[in-house]
């Protein structure tokens, strides 16, 4: 009996492929072809393919690939997706008639990829999943919802004075060497405390044009860190063809938006778009294309702007979701003027600036107060955040503008000598070591005790120190009030009293050296 | 001046058909590397003209009629490919109709190599 069942399944295969044969002639097949004509540094020049369209997927009979980018009137611009050494004049092309795009599914999370969507760390290709596109237009209003859910960063001078909201985009800015990424990282890093919750923030971070050491370094970091787990590597590194440049960060949003469909929070860092630019830049002047201010092609703002428009909070009828974004801008000698930084401060919610002079005299992260904004954030603020950090902001501007004065050394009223105490240790109490972000009811309880003026008999010099201890003693002695904290509601009259009962009590035991 | 170079190669026929005397006289007038774009041109148009109709035994006189009809004002060449098995292969300029066998066979592998 079951011998016969067998029998009529092979049967009914082999009458399946023989459909295929009798089926000859319906399915008319046309192929559309081109030829090789002028290969020029990653870009090829192709005669044909007349019916080719932008953004199309090609392939080269000696195996390469490459994007359409071009349509003139008789040839056809594609740009290599790989190094094309092999591609010679009068290679043929055949169309894929597919938008380029990149399989994403679950099992992308801890992986390295390039930016299509190879591994790049020796495992196995990644389970086939969904085909999303590579440049996809961004969420209109209606599906849109304006940012409400905190992004904790861990860094009390973020959480405090520039919050990021979910489904914000805040770019990062500064010269090299300020720690830029280490900001980014940072954030990542924090993200660990929300994969046990309801909303899992997961993480992509894109690596464009940077050193294969540093990225080494940043994975490394990220695994021993155990924020792997749930981080996606996209990277286009320096040795990398400028046309895998270009489509990373395009990438990096195509796996996010993969996560923002299934109504999931994710948090692409794009490090860093000025290398973007550059790549960009490159292509288009072997392209052709006119060039403009500093030999940038005339559609480098929407470059930016169609990639970190795709960063979204989506109301609850669209499933919820959200992408945060992060860009990284790196200035050549703190000017933001220039035109890259300029567009892309312009296309973001706020940014956060990055100063040498900070640096150098020991504040990190070295953000610049003054100069950085967050537009959105505060309304993703949590309650409890909000009631201690509200006044710091206009607290350290008047700081700063009094410390200029004060440097003159002339005598000073008791109240302006006060601020200028308070503004020293507030500034002290913002320093916060890399790798370490903090749980947000710890933040709250270190700016507390700076704004509520209990630190102001602490010598400056023992701030860091004091903080650091307080945060073990609290953590040890006082779990409840951490734990009321940790609800992120403005801390009421017991709360209050209770924080300061911890604050006393550790002052018994702290000694001062 | 490749505009111009079509519009030369455009005008170098008369009544469908290559007028020798025009050809000459813009061949002496051209320089090299214009002469080069010329002939590219020219090889351009005449492979639009062109349509290529490959088999792999020779096609029946009523079958010549209907890939005429289709492909009328072009001019039509007959090759012959055993390799094709079965059906026809008719290439105009940049489109290929590939209504053959081998091409199906191929198709077949192509798929089951990616999806099984």
């Amino acid at each position: 009996m079951k011998q016969s069942a067998k029998v009529i399944e092979n049967e009914k295969l082999i009458e399946d492929i023989e459909k295929r044969l009798d089926a000859f002639g319906a399915d008319v097949k046309t192929q559309n072809v081109g030829t090789v004509e002028k290969i020029t540094d990653q870009v090829v020049s192709v005669s044909g393919l007349s019916k080719a369209f932008m953004g199309e997927i090609v392939y080269f009979s000696q195996g390469s690939s490459g994007v359409v980018l071009n349509l003139d009137e008789d040839n056809v611009s594609v740009i290599l997706l790989d190094k094309g050494e092999t591609l010679n004049e009068g290679d043929k092309i055949k169309r894929s008639e597919k938008i380029l795009s990149i399989n994403v599914s679950d099992a992308i999370l801890g992986r390295i990829v390039n930016p299509e969507g190879e591994p790049l760390d020796g495992k196995p290709a990644i389970k086939k999943g969904k085909d999303m596109p590579l440049e996809k237009i961004a969420a209109g209003v209606v599906e849109r919802e304006p940012v409400n859910t905190p992004l904790k960063t861990g860094l009390k001078a973020i959480d405090a004075i520039v919050p990021i909201g979910r489904g914000q985009r805040e770019l990062i800015i500064g010269d090299r060497g300020l720690g830029k990424t280490a900001i980014a990282l940072d954030t990542i890093i924090n993200q660990k405390a929300t994969q046990e919750t309801k909303k899992p923030v997961y993480c992509v971070y894109v690596a464009i044009g940077q050193k294969g050491s540093t990225i080494a370094q940043v994975i490394e970091r990220l695994r021993s860190e155990g924020a792997m787990d749930y981080t996606t590597f996209v990277v286009a590194g320096a040795s990398d063809p400028a046309s895998l440049q270009y489509l990373a960060p395009y990438a990096g949003a195509a796996i996010a938006e993969y996560f923002l469909e299934k109504g999931k929070d994710v948090l692409v860092v794009y490090d860093d778009l000025t290398k973007h630019a550059w790549a960009y830049r490159q292509l288009s002047l072997v392209l052709k294309r006119p060039a403009g201010r500093e030999a940038y092609p005339g559609d480098i703002f929407y470059l930016h702007s169609r990639l970190l428009e795709r960063a979204v909070k989506l109301n609850n009828k669209n499933g919820g979701g959200s992408i945060t974004a992060l860009p990284i801008i790196e200035t050549q000698a703190g000017d933001i003027s220039a035109y890259i930084p300029t567009n892309v401060i312009s296309i973001t919610d706020g940014q956060i600036f990055l100063d040498g002079g900070l640096f150098n005299s020991g504040i990190r992260p070295a953000i610049d107060v003054g100069n950085s904004v967050s537009r959105v954030g505060g309304a993703a603020q949590t309650p409890a955040i909000k009631s201690v950090a509200g006044k710091m902001r206009i607290d350290l501007a008047q700081y700063r503008e009094l410390a200029v004065f004060a440097q003159f050394g002339s005598e000073l009223d008791p109240a302006t000598a006060a601020l200028l105490e308070r503004g020293k240790r507030t500034t002290e109490i913002l320093k916060q070591p890399q790798y370490q972000p903090l749980p947000e009811a710890l933040e709250v309880l270190s700016l507390w005790a700076v704004t509520s003026g209990n630190l102001d008999e602490i010598p400056v010099e023992e701030i860091s120190r004091f903080e650091k201890e307080y945060i073990e003693y609290a953590k040890t002695h006082y779990k409840k009030l951490i734990k009321d904290l940790e609800a992120g509601s403005k801390p009421n009259e017991d709360t209050l009293k209770e924080m300061q009962k911890s604050l006393q009590q550790f002052k018994k035991v702290f000694t001062i050296k | 001046m490749n505009k111009k170079i079509k519009q030369i190669a455009v005008a170098s026929y008369t009544n469908g058909k290559l007028d020798p005397k025009k050809v000459t006289v813009i061949a002496n007038t051209l320089t090299r590397k214009e002469l080069k774009a010329y002939i590219k041109e020219l090889k351009n148009i005449e492979r639009k003209k062109r349509v290529t109709v490959v088999s792999p035994s020779p096609l029946e006189p009523a079958e010549k009629k209907i890939i005429a009809e289709k492909f009328s004002g072009k001019q039509i060449e007959y090759k012959e490919d055993l390799s094709l098995m079965a059906g026809v292969k008719i290439i105009d300029n940049d489109i290929i109709y590939d209504l053959n066998l081998k091409n199906i066979l191929e198709d077949l592998a192509s798929h089951i190599s990616r999806n099984v």
